[in-house]
């Protein structure tokens, strides 16, 4: 059991019985009905009330049928509740109007003259008449005229008044005002071709047809806005669908605009316009006369200043032109896109939207009608929703092509830093290999003089005369080995103290004047192409002469191969750019085959039997320790190229 | 009691060094060993070879030709001679290329005199090998040639395994003149037995294959 701590008590239930007091007024009650007559007449009035209402109902469930059947067509709604509000009524015609905020609009007539609803639709009801839907607009409650010949307005020869009473033959009229929350959306009107009052009664089923009428525009209204939301929607999600799905890729996306664009705002076609600065150019078109579409396409479409769109270009507003013909850009053809628009295209209304990002211009959309019908505020605000969808899709792309360029860069630098990163490896290994190879030479002949001397003194008797040569020898390899570490470190040791401005064609004709006599034993023939003035350049002068005697060599060498009268080997300086020289060593000798050529810089590659005897890899080493380059190219019509680029004035 | 001068081994040195030069062919010298250097490749391939046991010792980096493709190029011209590489580099994979193309030592500078002596010892013993293996097939293709036409036919009969009947037979002579031809064979070719003569016939490479 619960526990009431509150303290109420338990409520008891009670039985309801039949109160016999009650009992006994019924049947007095229907022994006076059978007795007096009076009473029947009374229950024949209740039953044609009963009849009345009845039928009432049946006419309000028919409309209501009709409202929750209709498709958002208005028409067959109205013209069924002004029926059955005429039979209702016992009135004999009836119009129903629309209001748009000016005047009330005929929108179902029945039983009334064509001649009357012609005119009606020529001359609408205005706020300021004072005719009974006047009085009705400024009341907004209803308005009961018994005799409408004898109304002021028809005394006064109001058009409407005039029309219905002399046209519509309407006597007694009743004008309800439609209301939605206080609003007036319409009227609704009965009428009597006799002069008979409507009773109250009627007045208030006349007015409970206009709420059942303010229900359907209601609802019609909401099913509109309901598909034009929905349409919106799914031409929306279809743009940002494909915006996706083609992230590198504007032409579908301006496709897909340009299809819903053009459907939604009803028009006929429709452009895309890229704009640069100062030029639109046409970048997508849907349904656009191909002779309009070419005329734009062959070349930037430069709108004169004057012009609407011109005008759209300088205020980034919407240009909205209701007729082109009638414009006097294309009456007086002064703009010649404009008269483009309307000879080739057959534009007469156009809408252009602004492309916009961040408040800077970056193209338009256009939608075009070939017939004057103004865009409404919703279809320019739609267009306006497409513009910025455009927009979104052109950001996008650039940001994706921002993207992609600074992965394409990171991933150049990248590789440029593991190239750098390599080269310096390769240059330690190669300069090690370089000194251990030069030092090695002295060792292994001291090594094997050495083995000589103990030799031949072991000898019966002792061949001194061997022994002193062999000693002589290693003595003179152990200076030799000393002399090799003297060449480095003059070289590399005292680094970049040394560096002193050079003349690069100096420095050539030096080492070419050294190895004349290589050149002449080989029949080789060398020249010289130096430009003159060349600026001088920072440098470390003994290791840019070791580089230039290298590459010499390194040329002569490659031409022991080819025929004495072929043997031609070229230097030339030249300028590299305005902070750059470059100079080149030529050769007409086997050349480099491209699979060693790859790795031509890399240690071991190449013999260097005299002198440092430094390799190309460590030739490359001095170069970029120049701050410049050291490359090779096949030279025509055979042989190779050295060149080596570097900066005017050096790294300080 | 010391061989002919002619059959005293050789050793060739070809190194760009002078003073490198100068120590090997000491070093050589000191144990006996005729020594030939010479600066560059072109130097050894124009002077003359002698007749006697050789063996060249070899920078692997020599001016305008790489001591590896000079070796190829010896085998090319069929000039058979054992080769001990020196290097300033121990570049493992130029090693192997060598030692595949047959040479007798691959030695990193600087070696130890002994093991360029040892190596030079196994190059001269492996042509003087060569030059014994080369000078008995010499004299064994002498003694062929000097067999009349008949000799040589019956040589091969004989030593295919066929009986002097079987030959007489086939040749359409008397057994007593196989016989007789058979006697001035192994006389002419100095074999004692049937075996050495079978083993004669096979190193000239005229046995009857039947």
């Amino acid at each position: 059991m619960r526990r009431h701590i509150s303290g109420d008590r338990p409520v008891k239930a009670r039985r309801r019985k039949p109160a016999p007091k009650r009992r006994v007024v019924i049947k007095a009650a229907r022994r006076r009905l059978s007795s007096e007559p009076r009473l029947k007449t009374k229950v024949a009035r209740l039953s044609r009330e009963l009849h009345e209402v009845a039928e009432q109902q049946q006419a309000t469930s028919e409309v209501l049928r009709l409202i929750s059947g209709s498709s958002g067509d208005l028409q067959p709604v109205f013209s069924n509740i002004l029926a059955s509000a005429i039979r209702l009524c016992d009135a004999h015609n009836g119009v129903v109007n629309r209001w748009d905020g000016e005047a009330l609009q005929l929108v179902a007539a029945l039983n009334m003259p064509p001649a009357f609803v012609e005119l009606r639709k020529q001359s609408p009801y205005g706020r300021r008449q004072h005719s009974a839907s006047g009085r009705m607009l400024a009341t907004r409650k209803p308005v009961h005229i018994a005799d409408l010949a004898a109304d002021k307005a028809y005394r006064e020869r109001n058009p409407p008044t005039v029309a219905a009473v002399e046209l519509g033959g309407v006597r007694t009229m009743l004008a309800v005002p439609m209301l939605k929350e206080n609003e007036l959306i319409g009227s609704f009107s009965i009428g009597r071709t006799e002069m008979r009052p409507f009773t109250d009664k009627q007045i208030e089923i006349v007015q409970n047809f206009a709420a059942q009428a303010v229900v359907a525009v209601e609802n019609a209204r909401l099913l509109h806005e309901l598909r034009e939301t929905l349409q919106q929607q799914t031409a929306t999600s279809k743009v940002l669908q494909v915006i996706a799905s083609s992230p590198g890729d504007l032409e579908p996306v301006f496709e897909t605009v340009l299809d819903n664009a053009t459907r939604l705002c009803d028009a006929e076609f429709g452009n895309i316009y890229r704009w640069d600065g100062e030029a639109l150019y046409l970048v997508a078109w849907h349904n656009t006369p191909s002779a309009f579409a070419a005329y734009r396409r062959s070349g930037p479409f430069h709108p004169s200043a004057t012009s609407l769109i011109g005008r759209m270009v300088k205020t980034k507003t919407v240009a909205h032109v209701v007729d082109a013909a009638d414009n006097p850009d294309y009456t007086e053809r002064r703009d010649p896109s404009l008269v483009a628009a309307v000879e080739l295209g057959g534009v007469r209304t156009y809408l252009g939207i602004p492309m916009l990002q961040e408040d800077n211009l970056i193209g338009a959309i256009t939608v075009f009608r070939q017939e004057v019908r103004p865009f409404t505020d919703k279809q320019i605000a739609l267009l306006t929703s497409f513009a910025h969808q455009a927009s979104i899709a052109i950001e996008n792309m650039r940001l994706l092509t921002e993207l992609r360029q600074q992965t394409d860069a990171l991933g150049r630098s990248v590789a440029e830093l593991r190239r750098e990163r390599s080269n310096k490896l390769m240059n330690l290994e190669a300069m090690t290999a370089s000194i251990s190879h030069e030092v090695r030479q002295p060792l292994a002949s001291i090594a094997s003089n050495g083995g000589a001397a103990l030799r031949f003194i072991a000898h019966e008797p002792p061949n001194l005369e061997e022994v002193r040569a062999a000693l002589n020898r290693m003595v003179s390899d152990c200076h030799r080995a000393g002399g090799i570490f003297d060449n480095i470190r003059a070289l590399f040791g005292r680094g970049d103290r040394d560096r002193e401005p050079i003349d690069v064609n100096e420095l050539a004709r030096g080492v070419l004047n050294d190895l004349q006599g290589d050149f002449n034993d080989r029949g080789i023939s060398a020249a010289a192409e130096l430009l003159a003035d060349l600026p001088p350049i920072n440098g470390h002068r003994g290791q840019l002469q070791e580089v230039l005697i290298n590459l010499a060599r390194n040329a002569i060498e490659a031409m022991e191969a080819v025929a004495d009268d072929n043997r031609i080997l070229k230097v030339t300086t030249v300028r590299h750019g305005a902070k750059k020289i470059a100079l080149a060593v030529e050769d007409s000798g086997s050349g480099i085959d491209a699979k060693q050529a790859a790795n031509i810089f890399d240690p071991f590659v190449t013999t260097k039997p005299q002198g440092m005897g430094l390799g190309l890899a460590l030739c490359r080493m001095i170069i970029e320790r120049h701050a410049g380059q050291l490359s090779t190219s096949p030279a025509q019509p055979r042989g190779s190229i050295f060149r080596v680029v570097l900066p005017v004035g050096g790294v300080t | 009691m010391s061989p002919p001068a002619e059959s005293k081994p050789m050793v060739f040195v070809i190194d760009d060094d002078a003073s490198m030069r100068a120590a090997l062919s000491s070093l050589l010298a000191s144990v006996g060993l005729r020594v030939t250097a010479y600066a560059s490749a072109t130097e050894f391939l124009q002077a003359k070879l002698p007749n006697c046991p050789t063996c060249l010792v070899l920078d692997v980096r020599l001016p305008g030709l790489s001591g590896l493709d000079f070796q190829a190029e010896l085998a090319k011209a069929n000039i058979d001679i054992p080769i001990v590489f020196m290097t300033g580099h121990g570049d493992i994979p130029m090693t192997v290329r060598a030692m595949k193309a047959g040479a007798v030592e691959f030695l990193p500078k600087p070696f130890r005199d002994q093991d360029m002596l040892d190596a030079v010892q196994i190059g001269i013993e492996r042509d003087r090998g060569r030059r014994a293996k080369a000078s008995v097939a010499a004299k064994l293709r002498a003694s062929f040639n000097s067999l009349t036409a008949r000799e040589q036919t019956i040589l091969g009969m004989v030593t295919a395994g066929l009986m002097n009947k079987q030959i007489a037979g086939d040749l359409g002579v008397s057994e007593i003149t196989v016989k007789v031809h058979r006697g001035n064979v192994m006389r002419k070719m100095g074999a004692k037995t049937l075996a050495e003569l079978v083993r004669m016939a096979d190193a000239l490479g005229i046995r009857d294959p039947d």
